[in-house]
């Protein structure tokens, strides 16, 4: 069981930063919705939830999203609905109920580098940056990679609108359960992106694939060739919801499926 | 620590623990009808109104809704019934124990969507599991609830 001493909601994120590092062992709270499963002493505990990260703001060339905006935000947002068609609603929509999406942040999830995420795999193909308060603007792939940034504040992801087109696909037991395996794909003007998640490690793009995929023309039978590679290249393994052989079947479907959509 | 709510449209002060999750809260402040189910986000029983939007209050830190207004089943009894007296028509009012949370997700969506469609309400209900009966009927109620009460 979570245990925390002291509950802080600070107004600002200068203050927000200070009693993050106030003590060792302090956290944020986002939506909370995954940390109350934490069985960790927290010494302060920051909630971010007036700190005024919850917008969702286009411009010109890229729509930033705040990190404290919801899922629910994001799902019923008209930009989001009509950005890349709708790829990031797709993603998140059928996560759980509403009651938690009404929970969940966009900054908690992209912070915790969780392996089911639904929203990194797809964020990732996008191309998308974050901005961290102290270690400043990385894209998404730095950070997954980059385990020595600690102890900051995500701030806002930032989305740049390329124009590609983008497909998300996912397998799941039941509708509202944790994801088997998750596949985004990105096509910008021939330039093709692939990511792969819930391996369950947390989502990678299948570098090697990809390359392939925009050197050839797309056919059905490329596409299929793309979703084997993708499969070959990237490491699968088991947990409860699946073996990994089965996840390295059903992600060359799905690689193959989402690359005919973004044709 | 404490905090202030409107609980019911009544005005409150608790004293809470900096990691009480809401449906603990509420339970020890004699709010029963939220209910203790999956107590990890899952199943929606414990689905409460804060500022009009359903939560599961077990997933959410109490600290977290200072200052909130939070709306349980015993603040909407005339509701509860009448949605109930829908469910029961259609032979979906079975254990009980999912119909507090289930109300309030359905006031929930009166609240957010003016017309909503078959496919939005089966959308907005799915974080309430019901093991009794499937959820064919209750869609059903919930459609002609939603119909007759504009
Ligand atoms: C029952 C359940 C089912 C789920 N199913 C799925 C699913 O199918 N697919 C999926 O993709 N996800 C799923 N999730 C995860 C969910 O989508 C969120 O990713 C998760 O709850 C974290 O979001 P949060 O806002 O609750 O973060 P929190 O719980 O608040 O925080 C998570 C971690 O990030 C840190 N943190 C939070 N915000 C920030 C910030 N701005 N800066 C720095 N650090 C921060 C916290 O300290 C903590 O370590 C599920 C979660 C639950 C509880």
């Amino acid at each position: 069981m979570i245990l925390i001493n002291e509950y802080r909601t600070p107004s600002n994120l200068q203050e927000a930063f200070e009693l993050l590092q106030s003590s060792e062992n302090s956290a944020v709270v986002g939506g909370g919705a995954f940390l109350r499963f934490s069985s960790k002493k927290i010494d302060v505990a920051v909630d971010l939830s007036k700190a005024g990260l919850s917008f969702i703001n286009e411009t010109e060339e890229s729509v930033e999203i705040g990190a404290m905006t919801t899922y629910r935000e994001m799902e019923t947002s008209e930009t989001l609905k009509t950005l890349f068609e709708g790829v990031l609603v797709k993603t998140i929509r059928n996560i759980v109920g509403i009651q938690m999406r009404n929970l969940f942040t966009i900054g908690g999830t992209v912070y915790a580098r969780y392996g089911f995420s639904n929203l990194i795999t797809t964020l990732l193909v996008l191309d998308a940056e974050i901005e961290l308060y102290k270690a400043g603007r990385v894209t998404i792939k730095e950070y997954l990679d980059n385990r020595s940034i600690k102890n900051d504040i995500l701030v806002k992801v930032i989305i740049p609108k390329n124009g590609q087109k983008v497909s998300f696909n996912m397998m799941q037991k039941t509708a509202t359960d944790f994801p088997i395996l998750t596949t985004a794909v990105s096509n910008n003007n021939g330039k093709i992106v692939i990511a792969v998640g819930a391996r369950p490690a947390v989502a990678q793009i299948a570098l090697n694939a990809s390359q392939f995929a925009s050197s050839n023309q797309l056919t059905e039978d490329v596409a299929k060739q793309v979703g084997e590679l993708v499969a070959n290249e990237l490491s699968f393994s088991a947990d409860l919801r699946s073996s990994a052989e089965y996840r390295k079947m059903i992600c060359s479907v799905l690689v193959k499926r989402g690359l005919l959509e973004v044709l | 620590m404490n905090i202030q709510v409107t609980i019911n449209g009544a005005s409150r002060t608790w004293s809470i623990e900096p990691h009480e999750l809401l449906l603990d809260t509420l339970r020890r402040y004699g709010y029963l009808s939220v209910k203790k189910g999956c107590d990890s986000g899952s199943c929606g029983v414990c689905t409460v109104l804060i500022n009009d939007k359903p939560v599961n209050s077990c997933s959410i830190f109490a600290a977290k809704v200072d200052g909130s207004n939070i709306v349980t089943v015993e603040g909407v009894q005339a509701e509860a019934e009448k949605i109930g007296a829908y469910m029961v028509d259609e032979g979906v009012d079975q254990c009980g124990f999912c119909s507090p949370g289930f109300v309030l997700t359905v006031l929930g969506l009166q609240k957010e969507l003016k017309n909503p469609t078959e496919d939005d309400i089966l959308h907005y209900l799915s974080g309430n599991l019901c093991r009794c009966t499937g959820y064919v009927g209750q869609a059903r109620a919930i459609h002609k609830y939603l119909k007759e009460s504009k």
